[in-house]
């Protein structure tokens, strides 16, 4: 089915297909890891019971990914044809985006007990109605990210970010004088030593207008203070980008009505005003698709200045600044511009990465005695090189400005043909298990037909096949509710009774599937008895 | 006044011989069984729901039938009538047209 331009572009949306994300990322600390649960431990299943259905709700829930992974094939082999046209590889883009994310949605729904099992965690079967031995699946990672996982994208921390004028907003900007101010857009920003990242939730952004001179305030509901810029040059007209430091940032269009001889609101007379606008902040993962070995997070760094200090003859100076890979236990810098200053103290130099506001980023520590070019990765995906000359001046400081751009992904660029490989990979990798699972499932229901063949009329003897009439009931209830509540779903005797009408239906259609060979002619002669 | 399982039995036997028919029929005649206090009948006709079962359409299903079959079969021997009675109203229920049984034939 082909998808609209909206859909589209909502597909591509980098924060569509996001996971909701509870931890905080903190600037400089261990980075942040989509919330999967601890695959360490083991899923033990209790009962034969138990068994049975986890093996049949699995087998169904592997056939869900598998279908995601062969229509990802389809799709992916299209995308990778001659000549497609834009328009056409992003609409691919998009569903490769929703399928996969599909997967991965799959996967965290995918809960026996309220246990996840395939994020790669063993799980302990009990493998006969007597309950006397087990057997282990060995579950691999089905998410599409992570270690060990089916390799088809990546989760990065991010966070969406939203802006909107409720009533009483309104109300107060209506009574402002200030014009000429607007906010254009916001987006994910960097954590600023220092700083925490936003909870999920709403907030309310303040504009204290002094000219060249204003105020960001950033507020909880309850008017509790969470961040505030001072210095920001909100005169004049054009463009001004406010990084808050708590995850996210500012675009504010200017614009001065009265040209150059008059400010858009003379604060100096009519003393400060403001103007406010409710904001929203969800931290999430962002959903990534990967194609190959390759970071799918790319970046390009730009020198923007770069000044040298030189003493004489000697001189301290950063020859060279790279993008790297993002270290383990970093977070990787947001798009904008940062700054670098090195700070010569011989073999305890101080390297410091700062935000455009001058909200320091990171600290490091350096040895740049001798005449050298020393290397220094900052973990957050930058690296730089500190070529000194002779250089000994303590104290002295050499900055360098840099544009950073983390890229984003994009429909034409993405590489469809090894990422038709991995689907492969994927693909046989969900078969395999499924086959697993598919052969436990039947040997042990092959097992059990034999137990039960032998003990048949004999059944007094052997308690260990007796069930209770409650637990007979839930049995079959269990299998009433798999229609709709999933195999997973816990069932009680009382729930036979409270099944929908549908729900009865399936249970039924079972139940008749389950008694084919049942006789005409020996019900016949039981009635006549 | 005729026995109530034979009754509809007789009522569908035209409509079908398949086990959408016979299954609830059967559970009819045991469950007349049971308020008659007949264990021989109730056993004999729980064999006749077993033999029945084919464990290669509905694994999951036959196999919680004939465990649920093991135990009719267990209270019978102890003559728990009534909770005999309790497991196959209860699989009765999942019959709609069992439920409604013409008395007479």
């Amino acid at each position: 089915m082909a998808l609209t331009t909206t859909e589209i572009r909502d597909y591509n949306n980098l924060n569509a297909f996001s996971m909701a994300r509870s931890t905080s990322k903190i600037a400089g600390a261990q980075s942040v890891k989509p919330e999967i649960s601890d695959p360490q431990k083991n899923l033990k299943i209790s009962t034969f019971e138990e068994s049975l259905n986890f093996l049949a709700g699995t087998q169904s829930r592997l056939d869900m990914i598998l279908q995601n992974i062969t229509t990802m094939q389809e799709i992916a082999e299209e995308a990778n044809g001659r000549n497609v046209p834009t328009h056409k590889k992003e609409e691919h883009f998009g569903k490769l985006r929703s399928l996969s994310a599909g997967i991965d949605q799959i996967v965290e729904q995918s809960l026996f007990k309220k246990e996840p099992f395939m994020d790669g965690r063993k799980v302990v079967l009990v493998d006969s109605s007597s309950g006397n031995s087990n057997k282990i699946l060995d579950f691999s990672n089905l998410y599409t990210f992570g270690e060990d996982s089916l390799a088809l994208g990546e989760k990065n921390a991010s966070a969406e970010t939203g802006v909107s004028y409720g009533f009483a907003t309104k109300l107060h900007n209506q009574s402002s004088n200030l014009i000429g101010l607007d906010i254009a857009s916001t987006e994910a920003g960097s954590i600023a030593t220092g700083h925490l990242e936003l909870d999920t939730g709403n907030y309310q952004i303040e504009f204290l207008y002094e000219g060249a001179d204003s105020t960001i305030i950033l507020t909880d509901l309850d008017g509790n203070e969470k961040a505030r810029k001072e210095g920001i040059d909100l005169s004049g007209d054009g463009q001004e980008i406010v990084d808050m430091g708590v995850g996210f940032k500012i675009f504010i269009d200017k614009e001065n009505p009265f040209g150059d001889t008059l400010d858009k609101y003379d604060f100096e007379t009519l003393g400060p005003t403001s103007l406010k606008a409710d904001f929203s902040y969800k931290r999430n993962f962002q959903h990534f698709l990967r194609s190959g070995e390759e970071s799918i997070t790319e970046t390009k760094v730009e020198l923007e200045y770069n000044v040298p200090v030189v003493e004489g003859g000697s001189q301290l100076k950063v020859s060279n600044i790279a993008s790297t890979t993002v270290s383990s236990g970093f977070n990787q810098l947001e798009t904008g511009k940062y700054l670098v200053e090195v700070e010569y103290h011989s073999n305890n130099s101080r390297v410091r990465l700062l935000n455009p506001d001058g909200g320091l980023m990171g600290l490091h520590f350096i040895d740049l005695e001798g005449t050298d070019t020393h290397s220094i990765d900052l973990g957050v995906g930058i690296s730089i090189d500190i070529q000194n000359l002779n250089f000994s001046q303590e104290g002295a400081t050499t900055t360098v400005r840099f544009d950073y751009q983390k890229s984003t992904q994009n429909a034409e660029d993405f590489n469809y043909e090894k990422f038709q490989n991995r689907l492969e990979q994927a693909a046989d990798q969900v078969n395999a298990l499924n086959t697993l699972v598919g052969d436990t499932l039947k040997k042990f229901q092959e097992d059990e037909q034999v137990r039960q063949e032998l003990l048949k009329g004999n059944t007094s003897s052997s308690n260990s096949s007796f069930i209770g009439s409650s637990s007979a009931v839930s049995l079959l209830s269990a299998q009433a509710n798999a229609g709709t509540a999933g195999l997973f779903s816990s069932s009680t005797p009382s729930a036979v009774t409270q099944v929908s009408a549908n729900e009865l239906f399936l249970s039924t259609h079972s139940m008749i599937q389950a008694q084919t060979n049942l006789k005409f002619s020996s019900v016949q002669v039981l009635s006549k008895q | 006044m005729m026995d109530k399982g034979v009754a509809c039995y007789r009522d569908q036997k035209n409509l079908a011989q398949g086990s959408e028919i016979l299954m609830p029929t059967t559970l009819g005649i045991l469950l007349d069984s049971c308020e008659q206090r007949k264990v021989e009948k109730i056993k004999r006709g729980i064999a006749v729901l077993r033999e029945g079962l084919d464990f290669s359409n509905e694994p999951l299903t036959a196999l919680r039938l004939c465990q649920i079959y093991n135990q009719v079969d267990f209270l019978a021997q102890n003559e728990n009538f009534n909770g005999i009675a309790r497991i196959l109203n209860q699989l009765l229920s999942f019959f709609p047209i069992s439920k409604k049984p013409s008395i007479d034939g």
